[in-house]
């Protein structure tokens, strides 16, 4: 809304003690308690329109030219955005007047962002009355006195659609001449954002900018009935509108129509209520006889109509946030004198006709002034409370009514303001009026009680932590996968049945299913980043979306990753990495994790099972046999389909797991031995696919406290298809220290419960 | 001899004597034999130049047994290529097997070259000193499902359908009628329902709206909400938790100031705005230039707060005449945009770690 601060003066003449508030405070006052102030514009001085002149067209209008006669534009001036019409000016003008003085630019414009529960805002009045009420001055109401005026003799109003029209008027006017406005409303109409018309448009936006009242001024000559009607539109009845579309309606759109709705086809379709006019039904040069319509439509139908047909107006943005049944009246006092005055001596009002059922009932609040100084934590005494309401509008009848806090003050709302309507909005009201500069801040006291920590964010936390220290750098990726990726990446195809959780409204075909798997983004990522560097880390903490068997969506918090290391990448580096990493996770969080030797059948979507290298891959779960996660190095085909040179090691988690034990996690302590271990080797040699941890868990002799795979050796002395294990073994004995033949005689024994295997070969040391 | 025969025949020896045999250079030797025979300047070829000498019955005869021939060739050689590359894929993939349960050391398999300490996003650095500050204040972290129902969304919060409020938040739907959460209030929601007052929570996470991407807009983005109801809440209370935490992010003497806003779900409803810590709140820097972080402004529109709505409170079952409360929420990627002076919030979500190890 665009507030022209010369006509601001003219509704509220705010002042302090030294004169006229000065633009600055007004604009920084206004923005803290009535609405952002977006922008500010002001206009150029006088000598920055040296170079333009006032000219008379072929016409004999006056338009405004540059040192080239040519005419000048609104852009041109810099007085305004409209970069295609010239700049004409009103009749009464003297050509030889000062151009910045004619075009009244000794002025500065306020654009306030405004929200939508106060449509009282979208007028000049409703700016007015919030600042008269900030500085205490007059609010003066421009020739809004209601007039009475006799009934129309040739014309009436029918409505049907009665739940929706809850009021019309009709005021028939005479003797108008159309032409160009004076000086003055040309210039008010283009600060307020507008393009000066003729005199009857002109006057009637001037109106829907003071009062913020939209009305529409019919040719009265294409009322040819006489008989106004209101009714729903049809499915799939058409009508032309005033910007020349053609629109094919439904029964949602609240019509307009010249004739009985109740009659024969039901009266031809004159304007689309509260959003525009129908082609031709509007001011003509020649027009002489005019129709005002001033009505209160229900917003919630202006609303519904605007977006069906995806027309939104400076009409229909007010009707939609509810505009006040007794606005009507002042509205049309205001244009038929704004009309007497600018569209000649004939102008007579022929008479009026109109629909008000039923007045709207009185809208009360009880109001607690206590409670209202306590909420907003404000020193404020009672006769502040009351003139603050009452400069908004409200009346306030402060008698004794018994209650527990005292005495309750009785407010009678304003109509102009839909958005009060509680205690708490009357609070607010103060509230903002008296400035929130004098809320008191002061901590609350409250009574102390333990916080429990929720396992997503304190959880996530310590895992961040732990991936951290393993040298990985944090990322955040996006939530959603294209049905190219599904296909990419052989993730759950789409379908009627597909568990995918699918936008109906994505913003493109990119971001339409949110991600069952983590890892086309990752690869996505791991790409980018190989643009950088040949070595790095990736994770992400976050959540994956898929829909359980019932159709509900199940939000699994997920980490996932990648490490690149091309360098070791034949010998598993990225691998051991990312395997070191995660047993590390699982151990610190109190978790476990055993691996299982490659890809479990059935992983779910989110592990992307397909992506990885079968024999460079494992599966984690917890002692229990749950699954947690799976870890691999990337197979040739996703390298392909990731678009890589170099297979990263990926990992993707289940978090719930790992969030088991947060807080419950109190390892025993072992105390060390009293007497040092002893360490012996052993040599197996095992065929090449024999897991390392498969032959250590067959290992067993007294006082064997720990074992490991100290060397491995392909190649020379081993034979083909088979590998040597060098086997790290601790002895301890509780009580005393173990003799080297006492050691030789346990190794021993664990070589021999090797021996029965046929597949292995086992060397003693020396 | 019939030369389509002995082209035949020729064709017929190739292919049965094993044309697959080592994974590493199959792929080259069915590239030579396409070449011998469908090639330019090969035997098929070489077959039509003999149509020319023949009468124009004979052609007809001849050129269709050649056409057949050459479906012939050109199907068993796409077949043995496929079986190829299937074979190049499983020796690939059977080559190279890792043992996962090797030590490392063993393995003799070192990554050199990641960081000592890998770098935190600058979203978590933020989401972790929001949960540290009202932790400390006695809230607590909720968390809810992103994927939410109407209800939750927009109904609980005083936001009915087909109220013009509903229009301010660009909303996605799946294809199943649920709301992905444009707000985390909705978490709010969900603990009211679940909890008695006094409640004293907070809840970040991810949102979406359905806004086209630009430098600063994102259709998934990350905020934290709060949320305290207890007896006797004030809009004085609201004022010293926040300012407490502007304090905190932006700087001990940071002033801050309310503006009256609208939001359906709180009444009052109010933008809390903080003197920009950038230039200090005069809008412009030493050398005159108009601040690059407020734009001159002075200020920065930071946190959308207010009184919690009394129907909000009475749609979870709690009631407004006994209990009131604050709540407020702030978006997170745009406050690191202020603090990092980052241009375009989709470096945050791009995953280069260019970015995360700069800040």
């Amino acid at each position: 809304m665009r507030v022209p601060v010369s006509l601001l003066r003219q509704l509220a003449p705010v002042r302090d003690g030294g004169g006229p508030i000065p633009v600055e405070t007004l604009a920084t006052v206004m923005n803290a308690r009535v609405s952002e102030v977006e922008k500010v514009h002001r206009f150029p001085a006088p000598a920055a329109l040296a170079g333009f002149r006032i000219a008379r067209t072929e016409g004999g209008g006056l338009v405004v030219v540059d040192a080239q006669d040519r005419p000048a534009t609104e852009a041109a001036l810099g007085i305004g955005a409209d970069a295609s019409n010239p700049v004409t000016l009103g009749p009464d003008v003297d050509p030889s007047a000062d151009l910045h003085e004619a075009l009244g630019l000794d002025d500065v414009v306020l654009e306030f962002d405004l929200e939508p529960n106060r449509p009282d805002l979208f007028s000049l009045v409703g700016m007015a009355r919030d600042a008269a009420a900030i500085w205490g001055s007059g609010l003066h109401l421009p020739g809004t006195a209601d007039r009475t005026w006799p009934r129309a003799a040739g014309v009436s109003v029918v409505v049907h659609a009665t739940d929706k029209v809850p009021r019309y008027v009709a005021v028939e006017v005479e003797g108008v001449q159309v032409g160009p406005s004076p000086q003055w409303l040309q210039n008010a109409v283009r600060k307020l954002g507008m393009r000066p018309i003729n005199n009857v448009v002109d006057a009637t936006n001037l109106v829907m900018m003071e009062l913020g009242e939209p009305m529409h001024t019919f040719d009265r000559r294409r009322i040819a009935t006489g008989v106004i009607g209101l009714r729903m539109a049809r499915d799939g009845e058409r009508m032309t509108t005033l910007d020349g579309v053609e629109r094919t309606l439904t029964s949602e759109c609240l019509l307009v129509v010249d004739g009985d709705p109740g009659q024969g086809d039901g009266g031809v379709p004159v304007a689309l209520a509260g959003i525009m006019g129908s082609a031709g039904s509007g001011i003509e040069a020649d027009t002489t006889a005019v129709l005002i319509e001033a009505a209160s439509f229900d917003m919630a139908a202006v609303r519904r109509a605007s977006r069906r047909l995806s027309l939104r107006t400076e009409a229909s943005l007010r009707f939609e946030k509810g505009l006040p049944q007794a606005g009507v009246g002042p509205a049309v006092a205001r244009l038929v004198g704004l009309l007497e005055k600018v569209c000649g001596p004939q102008v007579r009002v022929v008479g009026r006709a109109e629909h008000w059922p039923v007045a709207p009932p009185e809208r009360v609040v009880m109001l607690d002034p206590e409670r209202l100084r306590s909420r907003l934590a404000m020193e404020l005494d009672d006769d502040r409370i009351d003139q603050l309401l009452g400069m908004s509008g409200c009346r306030v009848e402060r008698r004794r009514a018994g209650g527990a806090t005292g005495a309750l003050w009785r407010v009678v709302l304003p109509d102009h303001r839909p958005d009060l309507a509680i205690h708490e909005d009357l609070e607010e009201e103060v509230g903002r009026l008296h400035g929130y500069d004098h809320v008191h801040a002061t901590l609350p006291r409250a009574q102390l009680r333990p916080v429990r920590q929720h396992p997503w964010f304190h959880g996530a936390s310590r895992v961040r932590d732990l991936l951290l220290a393993w040298g990985l750098d944090e990322v955040y990726l996006s939530a959603w996968v294209s049905d190219e990726e599904l296909a990419r990446f052989q993730l759950p195809a789409p379908g009627p049945d597909a568990p995918l959780v699918e936008l109906a409204n994505p913003l493109n075909v990119e971001l339409r299913y949110f991600r069952p798997s983590v890892l086309p983004a990752l690869l996505a990522a791991v790409r980018e980043n190989r643009k950088l560097g040949e070595t790095f880390g990736l994770f992400e903490v976050g959540r994956v979306y898929l829909r359980g068997p019932d159709g509900a969506v199940v939000e699994t918090p997920s980490l996932a990753g990648a490490v690149l290391d091309p360098a070791s990448q034949e010998r598993g580096g990225a691998f051991y990495r990312v395997r070191d990493a995660l047993q590390d996770l699982g151990r610190r969080l109190g978790v476990p994790l055993s691996l299982r030797v490659g890809l479990d059948a059935g992983l779910p979507p989110w592990a992307g099972a397909a992506l990885l290298h079968p024999g460079r891959a494992a599966t984690l779960v917890t002692g229990e046999g749950a699954l947690v996660g799976v870890f691999g190095e990337l197979s040739p085909a996703a390298v392909r389909a990731a678009d890589l040179r170099e297979a990263p090691a990926v990992f993707a988690v289940d978090l719930s797991a790992l969030y088991a034990r947060l807080d419950a996690h109190h390892p025993r302590f072992q105390p060390p031995p009293r007497f040092p271990s002893v360490e012996a080797h052993l040599n197996v040699v095992a065929p090449l696919r024999t897991p390392a941890d498969e032959l250590l868990g067959r290992l067993f002799a007294p006082d064997l406290v720990s074992r490991a795979v100290r060397d491995v050796w392909t190649g020379k002395g081993v034979p083909e298809g088979h590998r040597r294990l060098t086997l790290e073994l601790q002895f301890n004995h509780p009580d005393r220290s173990l003799t080297h033949a006492e050691v030789m005689e346990r190794v021993a024994l664990v070589a021999e419960t090797l021996r029965g295997d046929p597949r292995l070969s086992v060397e003693l040391p020396a | 001899m019939d030369p389509i025969l002995a082209v035949e025949q020729a064709w017929q020896a190739e292919a049965g004597a094993a044309p697959l045999s080592d994974p590493a250079d199959d792929l080259a030797r069915l590239e030579a034999l396409r070449v011998r025979f469908l090639g330019k300047k090969g035997e098929v070829a070489a077959l039509m130049k003999v149509l020319g000498q023949l009468s124009p019955d004979e052609k007809r005869a001849f050129g269709q047994r050649v056409n057949q021939l050459k479906d012939q060739v050109t199907a068993a050689l796409d077949e043995l290529r496929a079986q190829a590359e299937a074979r190049a894929e499983q020796a690939a993939l059977a080559a190279g097997w890792l043992d996962p349960t090797l030590p490392t050391a063993a393995a003799g398999a070192q990554v050199v070259g990641l960081p000592a300490l890998g770098h935190k996003h600058p979203i978590t650095r933020l989401l972790d000193t929001v949960i540290d500050h009202f932790t400390g204040l006695g809230f607590e972290v909720a968390s809810g499902p992103e994927i939410e129902d109407t209800w939750h969304n927009f109904d609980a919060l005083n936001i009915p359908d087909n109220h013009p409020a509903r229009d301010v938040w660009d909303t996605f739907y799946t294809t199943r009628g649920e709301v992905p959460r444009t707000h985390t209030s909705s978490v709010q929601i969900r603990t009211m329902q679940a909890q008695r007052p006094p409640i004293r929570v907070i809840s970040p996470g991810k949102c979406f709206r359905n806004e086209s991407i630009d430098a600063t807009h994102l259709a998934a983005f990350n905020q934290c909400e709060g949320l305290y109801v207890d007896r006797g809440v004030t809009l004085g209370h609201l004022k010293a938790t926040l300012e407490g935490w502007v304090h905190r992010l932006f700087g001990p003497d940071v002033k801050i100031r309310f503006r009256p806003a609208f939001y359906p779900f709180v009444e009052p409803g109010l933008d809390l705005d903080a003197q920009c810590f950038f230039c200090g709140g005069g809008g412009h820097l030493g050398d005159g230039g108009t601040c690059p972080v407020c734009r001159g402004k002075g200020w920065l529109e930071v946190i959308p707060c207010g009184m919690v709505h009394p129907n909000v409170l009475r749609n979870c079952g709690i009631d407004p005449a006994e209990w009131s409360g604050f709540a407020f929420g702030m978006g997170f990627d745009r406050l690191v945009m202020l603090q990092h002076g980052i241009d375009d919030l989709r470096r945050l979500y791009s995953g280069r770690l260019d970015l995360v190890r700069q800040l």
